[in-house]
């Protein structure tokens, strides 16, 4: 089972995820960040602090995310990564792909930063 | 089987035997089966999450791929499920995962070094490259008998 709930955090979002991200619940969370997608945040930060476990189907829904994001030009980062989902994220070889912060705030501050700069 | 009935689980001396629905419902209680069987093996934690994975990565595609959108399972054996069956020997983990579904021709299915693809920003075959990173031995067998096996092998590594 997986509970996603949103908080705005103008010019972006903080999508915050409960469960596990599995086969059966990754569908569910593509089609939410497809539709943020469509919403234009600015950027988008993923709070995995109530995730227990990230299977592949997770991994690729995440990657698939980042390739949007660089094509919009949209900020993407992830925080609050439990041990056991960070190194997940690290054997797969997927953590330079990704910013990734201990909180929300700092994810927004860095993707507001990033933005500026460019 | 009902597809969201509790998973079956028996214990023999040496060996503990696992039948759940060939269905998405079963991935959640059968990784907390393996987490805490490996976990009282004394497995590092690291260790741990890589055999989770491995597992629900191979249990996923019975469920996707086996038992997936065609159903063709053989109609011998209509109940569609996944059973499980995990003993040590030799200083060695062994999980054998068994289904009558569709086979798949693993020998035959490369999709290269995860590390690659994740590199290039691949959309799939992360399944089978995480088995084969996270296990020591993983092999695939096919028969009308016993339908497919998939054995996964991780060795106990002393302190």
């Amino acid at each position: 089972m997986l509970e996603i709930t949103h908080k705005p955090e103008s010019p972006g979002i903080t999508i915050i995820l409960k469960g596990h991200l599995d086969a059966v619940t990754a569908p569910q969370l593509e089609k939410q960040l497809d539709d943020l997608f469509r919403a234009e945040h600015a950027h988008i930060v993923v709070d995995l602090g109530c995730v227990a476990f990230v299977a592949s189907a997770g991994l690729r829904v995440f990657l698939a995310c980042a390739k949007k994001a660089r094509r919009a030009q949209r900020g993407l980062a992830l925080c609050r990564l439990q041990p056991q989902v960070q190194q997940v994220f690290e054997l797969a070889g997927m953590t330079p792909l990704f910013l990734i912060h201990l909180a929300p705030e700092n994810a927004h501050a860095a993707l507001r930063q990033r933005s500026a700069a460019a | 089987m009902d597809p969201n009935a509790a998973i079956d689980i028996k214990k023999s001396t040496s060996r503990l035997f696992v039948r759940a629905p060939g269905h998405g419902s079963s991935l959640r209680p059968i990784r907390v089966v393996i987490t805490d069987l490996v976990r009282q093996i004394g497995f590092p934690e690291d260790e741990v999450a890589k055999i989770e994975m491995a597992v629900d990565e191979a249990c996923a595609n019975v469920v996707e791929h086996a038992y997936g959108a065609t159903r063709n399972w053989s109609w011998e054996h209509p109940d569609p499920e996944i059973r499980l069956t995990i003993h040590t020997d030799n200083n060695r983990l062994v999980i054998q995962i068994n289904d009558n579904g569709k086979r798949f021709d693993f020998a035959a299915y490369r999709p290269g070094n995860i590390l690659e693809r994740i590199r290039a920003m691949r959309s799939g075959g992360y399944g089978i490259a995480i088995m084969r990173q996270f296990m020591d031995e993983v092999e695939y067998t096919s028969d009308e008998m016993t339908g497919n096996t998939l054995r996964l092998v991780k060795h106990l590594k002393k302190t």
